[in-house]
């Protein structure tokens, strides 16, 4: 949300270069290539990323232009699951099979290597039930003139977005500076300034 | 693509105070180089930090969030602008929106009104209103640039935008200030 609907967040960058020839079916195959997949194992925790439809977070196929390309804009959200067990839940629930296995085998401790094994079992068991966690950033590149809205101030998520950007269409995006709004001469002469001190003389 | 230029520090702070102080002393009118007349003024949020750190230091919010005590204290001990909410109008044409950070980037941005339709249509018309709202700061800033470049900044606006700390804080608090 944001780009299409409701307040807008958004950081600007500049495309650092222009689309090539033909570039309705080049990136057509690149955003496809690059579509966001359920990741083949359900235990995985690491952060999954991939691009998904404006329209449905669920939609991943690019192959119709009339979904993202309007015009001059192409729009389009960065999906990124992750899967995260609840720290304390899991702890505790770790420490009653812990209690349970000491129990059934009359011991007061329980070996290092049986715990962990416990652990793993009850890991994979979660992860295989849990749903992700699922956050959508919307784009939106403006390719007539050459400027890609991220719709969020997150350095983390900026970051992302700039690889998979890059990795997807071989073009690198600049962070637009306050300066490279201003005409070069008026630039370059407030590069020389400093800040303005409105302290109160004691 | 000329080299890529470093953020310049100082400069949001000094941008964000000459806003507000612009703006006051208009009457919230003005008049901008390739936009024409628009009204803006600092709506309902303003923050601070100290002068050596980014963390906000003080955060005022509500209607008049500007014209209280607290935010003209805040610039007379020292404390810079971090963040204000501006409210802007262009014709018939509203907007409410953040500057934030060292790119001075839009946050929270309301947009007016907007046509409700296919999803080209609502995108057309959005971003049709995010670049005049860009072109808006944009212009602003060029404003303000101007401004502090010229040979009578230290001078004459220095002591204009102290001397504008000051009355307001003499003003609120009833003694007069030196």
């Amino acid at each position: 949300m944001g780009i299409l609907k409701g307040p807008l967040s958004a950081r600007r960058y500049s495309v650092l270069g222009e689309p090539p020839e033909g570039f309705r079916i080049t990136y057509t195959e690149a955003l496809n290539a690059f579509a966001f997949h359920e990741p083949a194992s359900k235990t995985k925790t690491e952060e999954v990323h991939g691009w998904v439809l404006s329209q449905n977070l669920l939609d991943n196929d690019f192959s119709d232009l009339d979904q993202w390309l309007f015009n001059h804009y192409a729009i389009f959200q960065l999906r990124t699951d992750v899967k995260r067990l609840p720290g304390n839940y899991f702890k505790a629930h770790l420490e009653k099979e812990c209690q349970a296995w000491c129990e059934a085998e009359g011991k007061e401790r329980i070996p290092r290597n049986i715990k962990q094994e416990l652990k793993d079992n009850l890991e994979f068991e979660w992860l295989t039930r849990a749903f992700p966690t699922v956050r959508t950033t919307e784009a939106c590149w403006n390719m007539a003139e050459g400027y890609v809205l991220f719709h969020s101030h997150s350095d983390k998520a900026n970051d992302t977005f700039r690889k998979l950007f890059l990795q997807t269409f071989s073009l690198e995006l600049s962070p637009v500076n306050p300066l490279d709004l201003l005409p070069e001469e008026l630039a370059d002469a407030l590069e020389q300034t400093g800040g303005t001190d409105l302290r109160m003389e004691t | 693509m000329d080299d890529e230029r470093a953020v310049l520090g100082h400069l949001p702070a000094d941008f964000l105070t000459w806003i507000w102080f612009t703006t006051e002393k208009s009457g919230g009118s003005l008049i901008l180089e390739e936009i024409g007349g628009i009204d803006c003024y600092i709506d309902d949020r303003i923050a601070f930090r100290a002068m050596e750190d980014d963390k906000s230091r003080a955060v005022l919010t509500g209607e008049n969030a500007a014209n209280t005590l607290e935010a003209r204290a805040a610039l007379a001990g020292g404390r810079v602008v971090k963040e204000i909410r501006l409210a802007i109008k262009r014709e018939d044409r509203e907007y409410s929106v953040s500057l934030r950070g060292e790119l001075l980037e839009i946050s929270g941005a309301k947009l007016p009104g907007m046509v409700k339709g296919a999803i080209e249509e609502v995108l057309y018309d959005r971003m049709y209103l995010y670049e005049e709202l860009h072109s808006i700061v944009s212009a602003l800033l060029i404003r303000y640039a101007t401004e502090r470049v010229a040979e009578d900044w230290k001078e004459a606006r220095v002591p204009e935008m102290r001397a504008w700390v000051s009355d307001a804080l003499a003003s609120v608090s009833g003694d007069q200030i030196p």
